[in-house]
């Protein structure tokens, strides 16, 4: 199945005045359909009445001084035609509508089963390998924060499985024309089958050759947005991600790899940009949350006077018991907590990777590491687009440190 | 028309003079009037505060919109920058007001986005919240509905007149309520109040509380206003005057206090309960609690999609009675509208559901679609109905009548469009999105306010005495009319190609669209600043209004301009039909002033 | 002049001109002038009320309806909640309540029969049933139970439910009674006020109209009763 560029509903005149392009899916291209038709359907209708207007305006314009010709006040069989017959064309489009909804509720067997959790302000989408994204992408220049990518196949159902973790979110992807909400209290499902890739879409660069994702390099790839489509609060603009097609075997591979393929660091930075960042920033800037530079491992003032030392076990409890111990300053702050969302191999990859941007932190070996004698700013393979702030400065961990107190 | 003496009538007017008096007339000092306006019964008077404190409102719900269209004009980003000692800091752009946040440690600024938005996400919903609750809902029905439909039916006021004061001060206790809460910085949920969000958003403010409680007591205002309108109706009719022969203004609110009475309460309860959730937890919507944020839902839509029907019904009786007199034709098919009325407001109630199709099961969706489409065919009926009317008409391009059409054309488009919304699959596609916004505008500000406008340049000259100036006007309709297409048609492709709604930033490449809707909305508000000026000018300094200057047939043009206190001398007794241009010369109009079609011709048309 | 006040010297209705001291007040009633007669003003005044109780019965549907989607999804919870319902205070409750339509109901009567002395006891009665309903609702019902920590929502602090979704069960249970109770409350002060006012024979075979629409409105609230006495205690 191609990506239906010559499909009915984009051959349809003016679809590009709508639509950015065809339709992403396999359902896509009927709702494309339906929606020109009924727009044509609706610009006959509307030249004619007021085609019909304008001649009436002007042929019967007031005559002063001359009485108005008689017509009659009603006619039955006018009103009985024009009653009933656009009521048939209402069934046509309530079939057509009908039909294609069927499709999108319906997914064809097989293919992949994902899990997808929306929070303010962030998804968090698990493949079933148990592993996240790995990637993510920035809106432009300017943009502060990243918004993850997730792979998918072409030519395969893909069913997603989805939950809230606080208020009501909604997942919208336009390039399919597909959306559905998402609630706290259950779960809803979405589905798509993205068609193949078409000829000279753009390709991935990974040239790096020590990139554990290297394979991906020239493979051709397709994006379509997703946007939150539920009013969800002050970063509900900025709750975006982006499915990412890629050719079948280009995915097997990369599904076997995942994100466990990525050292804690970096696992850890991905994990950052995906649920962290809106809040937490890690060049110092004051957003809704304190900055993560520098952070670990320093004593901080709660806010009822008690003071911390910013370790593993504080981390672990600021990310899935929030409200216990806050810093003083962010006390009116309400931040979320991540207990179902970030797993333990996740919460480690983090306390990693704080770690790394931190002059703060002890030498210790990291738990999760594979390589406990590896340095952090030293592993192979940063990706060209990784952020500048995202390698360390002067290795830290390297030198010997005061004790820490206790 | 013949009027005769009611005999048998109990009252002796021992206290003259007042009779030939306009019905503002003031008592005698400033004070003295004052307490009059405050205390009147009179439906004219409240009629026109009503008018005053909605346009008031209007005008707020107006700035707000304007801002939340000047921000759109730049999506925004955020740029970090290191100062001299060091510290980073953000800077956002785009953002029309950001208060900045202090860093405890440092002392320095920075302007994280999540301030800007806020005040953006408070915005949006002054505007939904103030449009919705406070001046749409109540707009023509309080305002012109008060005061014309006991004029229209013959009659000395609506049926319970202390009842109706009442509702306009429960109106002004819920608008107070309403601005109280804007005044402590605004409510971010949206007019929805969607659940868990209006229940967990702003925790330890009772601005929220506020905003709902708003709604509740406007809702209350609402089912006082209606109550009295049906009871109206049923009893007042001048003799003579049997259903059909009332003009199609009171069918359209007759149908609009039906709908306010039986769907108002439920909005209430819904408001209640949410007030409950909020305040102590109750735990109704909260999944938290083993409740159900998809129940809130059907709650407010079940009242909230029957009440666009309250907004939309009253500004097509305006249109009726506008399109009908000022191109001097009986309107074609009275019948049909009038149970097209009553229809569409039976099917109101059935249909709640096609705001929901993203969240409900399957089965429910395929219903709720069905359903939905079959209120398209009383409205599409209406229009034909009208455009038939000018048929054979003698029309004048008066200020009234050009509104009427711009009617015709903008809600045209607006019923247009609500087609790709009630068919399942495009409406998965377009639900949330702007597409939806620039819908709902067509249909409710290209509609309803649209034909406010209509009947407020129709009957000015009733209210006040007044005319104004009709070159002057048409200009403001053509600058709303430009102003309005511009801001809202290319609202259509935004959703159609991606932009949600609700959103205070976007994708740059969507950038465009919102600067020419933007600049739409700046022509849209300079016209009916404009409007505003000619009614200012036409009440200072205008020339004194004719009791019938367009020929209206119905009663309201048989009392003077503006009408007195009683508003009729005797009580009329009817004679014809609301519409009969065939055969009836006006009131007040000099039969030799108004040439009558030859009465064979008449009798033979009629025979059909 | 129309003004609020109706005992203003007023010929425009409704209310009383100069009265005459050695007539009964109801037979001075003038109607408000934009009625023909006052038999009009009568209807319309029913029919209003008619419409405001169809408001009440919607207003009412809405916790009926949260009540029986609550009951769907949790019918153990709900089962178990009105077990700690004691049937014998909701029962008593009920027969005051139907006492207290059947004194509002010869209220009426009484007011169109000119029996001035029997409607001030009915209204009288009226009145206290209703108070009756409030005082055993909060002092025997809702206070104990309140004790127990059987509270709505998250107040809710029992220690020894059966079911897990029972505070569920009490918040429908507290908003439908309570809200009911509030109404009851407004029914009370609309038949004080009429009692207030039946002093001079304000009321009469020929107006009786705030006595009539004051019963109804009872009736209404009594009828609200009817159901939710069984649905809340009785079902389980």
């Amino acid at each position: 199945m191609t990506f239906l560029a010559d499909g009915p509903g984009a051959s349809i005149p003016l679809h590009s005045w709508w639509y950015k392009g065809p339709g992403g899916s396999s359902y896509s291209d009927a709702s494309d359909f339906a929606f020109m038709t009924i727009f044509w359907y609706s610009v006959v209708w509307f030249v004619a009445l007021f085609a019909i207007t304008t001649y009436f305006v002007v042929k019967y314009r007031r005559k002063e001084g001359q009485a108005s010709e008689v017509s009659p006040q009603h006619n039955t069989k006018i009103e009985l035609i024009w009653t009933v017959l656009p009521s048939l064309t209402l069934v046509v489009m309530f079939v057509m509508g009908f039909r294609g909804y069927s499709d999108m509720l319906v997914p064809k067997g097989g293919g992949l089963d994902c899990d997808l959790l929306a929070q303010k302000w962030s998804w968090s989408l698990k493949y079933p390998t148990g592993g996240s994204n790995t990637e993510s992408l920035k809106a432009n220049e300017l943009a502060s924060t990243t918004v993850p990518i997730y792979y998918f196949p072409e030519e395969t159902p893909v069913k997603l499985r989805l939950i809230s973790k606080d208020v009501m979110h909604a997942l919208w992807v336009p390039d399919f024309r597909a959306k559905v909400d998402i609630l706290p209290n259950r779960y809803t499902k979405f589905w798509f089958e993205s068609g193949k890739i078409p000829a000279g879409a753009k390709t991935l660069m990974f040239a790096d050759i020590t990139d554990p994702f290297h394979f991906l390099d020239g493979v051709p790839y397709v994006d379509h947005a997703i946007h939150c489509a539920e009013y969800c609060g002050d970063f509900h603009s900025d709750m975006a991600a982006v499915i990412r097609i890629i050719p079948k075997d280009a995915f097997a591979e990369w599904l076997k790899k995942g994100d466990a393929a990525l050292p804690p660091v970096q696992r850890g930075q991905k994990i950052w940009e995906t649920n962290c960042q809106t809040c937490h920033s890690i060049d110092g800037t004051l957003r809704t949350g304190p900055s993560w530079k520098d952070l670990f491992g320093r004593t901080e003032t709660m806010t009822d006077g008690s003071t911390v030392v910013v370790d593993d076990n504080y981390t672990r409890e600021s990310i899935y018991e929030p409200q216990k111990r806050i810093v003083g300053g962010f006390g009116g702050v309400i931040m979320p907590t991540f207990a179902g969302a970030l797993d333990a191999d996740q919460i480690n990859a983090l306390i990693a990777y704080m770690k790394s941007i931190s002059v703060n932190a002890k030498e210790e070996p990291d738990p999760a590491d594979p390589k406990p004698d590896a340095k952090p700013g030293d592993k192979p393979g940063d990706k060209p687009e990784a952020k500048p702030d995202a390698k360390p400065e002067a290795k830290p961990a390297e030198t010997p440190k005061a004790e820490p107190k206790k | 028309m013949t009027t005769l003496d009611h005999s048998g009538h109990p009252s002796t007017p021992a206290h003259g003079g007042h009779h030939d008096e306009p019905y503002y007339t003031g008592k005698g000092g400033v004070w003295p009037t004052i307490v009059d306006w405050a205390s009147t019964v009179d439906h004219k008077k409240l009629g026109v505060m009503y008018l005053t404190a909605i346009l008031v409102l209007f005008f707020l719900g107006g700035v707000a919109a304007l801002a939340v269209r000047t921000e759109l004009l730049e999506p925004v980003t955020t740029v970090t920058t290191i100062t001299a000692s060091g510290q980073a800091v953000t800077r956002t752009e785009g953002q029309l007001f950001n208060p900045g946040k202090v860093d405890p440690v440092t002392g320095e600024v920075s302007y994280p986005a999540d301030l800007g938005n806020n005040y953006y996400n408070r915005l949006f919903t002054m505007h939904g919240a103030i449009m919705v609750f406070m001046v749409i809902v109540p707009g023509i029905p309080a305002s012109l509905g008060n005061f014309f439909l006991p004029l229209m039916l013959g009659a000395k006021d609506v049926a319970f007149p202390r009842l109706n004061l009442l509702s306009w001060y429960v109106y002004t206790l819920g608008s107070l309520f309403g601005v109280l809460a804007i005044a402590y910085h605004g409510v971010d949920t949206g007019w929805t109040f969607y659940t868990p969000y209006s229940t967990t958003t702003d925790a330890g403010h009772w601005r929220v509380v506020y905003m709902i409680l708003a709604a509740f007591t406007l809702g209350f205002s609402s089912i006082l206003t209606g109550l009295n309108f049906v009871v109206t109706v049923h009893k007042l009719r001048a003799p003579g005057m049997g259903w059909f022969d009332m003009p199609l203004f009171c069918w359209a609110i007759y149908a609009t206090a039906i709908i306010q009475v039986l769907a108002t309460p439920v909005i209430g309860i819904t408001l209640l309960l949410l007030v409950f959730e909020r305040v102590f937890r109750v735990g109704i919507f909260d999944p938290g609690l083993g409740g159900d944020p998809v129940l809130y839902q059907h709650f407010f839509w079940f009242y909230s999609h029957p009440v666009v029907y309250v907004m939309i019904l009253p500004g097509m009786g305006v249109i009726s009675d506008v399109i009908a007199v000022h191109s001097r034709k009986p309107i074609f098919g009275y019948r049909a509208i009038a149970f097209a009325s009553l229809g569409i407001a039976g099917v109101a109630f059935i249909v709640w559901g096609h705001h929901m199709f993203a969240s409900m099961s399957e089965m429910a969706s395929v219903v709720f679609s069905a359903l939905t489409f079959l209120v398209a065919i009383p409205t599409a009926v209406k229009i034909f109905n009208w455009i038939a009317t000018m048929y054979k008409g003698s029309i004048a391009m008066t200020t009234p009548m050009i509104y009427a059409l711009i009617f015709l054309f903008l809600f045209a488009i607006g019923g247009l469009t609500g087609l790709p919304l009630a068919t399942l699959n495009t409406d998965l596609h377009l639900h949330d999105s702007y597409f939806v916004v620039a819908h709902f505008h067509y249909v409710m500000f290209g509609g309803t306010i649209v034909a406010l406008l209509a009947g407020l340049h129709h009957w000015w000259p009733k209210m006040f005495g007044k005319m104004y100036n009709q070159k002057a006007a048409n200009i403001g309709a053509l600058l709303v009319f430009v102003g309005f297409n511009v801001t809202f048609f290319t609202q259509f492709f935004l959703g159609t190609q991606g932009m949600p709604r609700r959103y205070a930033s976007y994708p740059a490449e969507f950038q465009i669209y919102h600067v020419i809707s933007t600049y739409g909305s700046y022509i849209l508000g300079i016209g009916f600043m404009w409007h505003l000026l000619v009614f200012i000018y036409s009440l200072a300094a205008g020339p004194k209004a004719k009791d019938n200057p367009w020929g209206g047939l119905t009663l309201e043009w048989v009392a003077a301009s503006p009408p007195t206190e009683h508003n009729f001398d005797h009580e009329p007794i009817v004679t014809h039909g609301p519409y009969d241009y065939d055969t009836q010369v006006p009131p007040k109009w000099d039969p030799k002033d108004w040439p009558l079609p030859d009465p064979a011709k008449v009798a033979a048309a009629h025979r059909h | 002049m129309t003004t609020l006040d109706a005992h203003t010297p007023d010929a425009h209705g409704p209310g009383h001109d100069v009265i005459d001291p050695s007539r009964p007040m109801y037979q001075q009633y003038k109607h408000a002038h934009h009625f023909r007669t006052a038999a009009d003003e009568f209807d319309a005044c029913k029919t209003g009320l008619w419409l405001f109780l169809a408001t009440e019965v919607l207003l009412f549907a809405g916790l009926f309806c949260a009540y029986t989607y609550f009951r769907y999804r949790f019918p153990a919870a709900f089962s178990a909640g009105s077990g700690y319902l004691d049937w014998r205070w909701g029962g008593l409750n009920t027969i005051v309540l139907l006492v207290s339509s059947y004194t509002a109901a010869s209220a009426v009567r009484n007011a169109q029969l000119n029996q001035q002395a029997r409607l001030k006891l009915n209204l009288l009665i009226t009145i206290l049933c209703g108070l009756a309903f409030i005082g055993i609702k909060f002092a025997l019902e809702y206070g104990p139970k309140w004790a127990q920590g059987k509270r709505p929502g998250s107040l809710y602090c029992y220690p020894f439910a059966h079911e897990p979704n029972e505070p569920m069960w009490w918040s429908v249970y507290y908003c439908a009674t309570g809200v009911h109770a509030l109404h009851v409350v407004i029914g009370a002060g609309l038949l004080t006020w009429c009692l207030v006012r039946c002093k001079n024979q304000h009321y009469g075979p020929t107006h009786y109209t705030m006595v009539e629409n004051s019963a109804l409105y009872w009736h209404l609230v009594d009828l609200i009763w009817i159901f939710l006495f069984p649905l809340l205690y009785l079902i389980h």
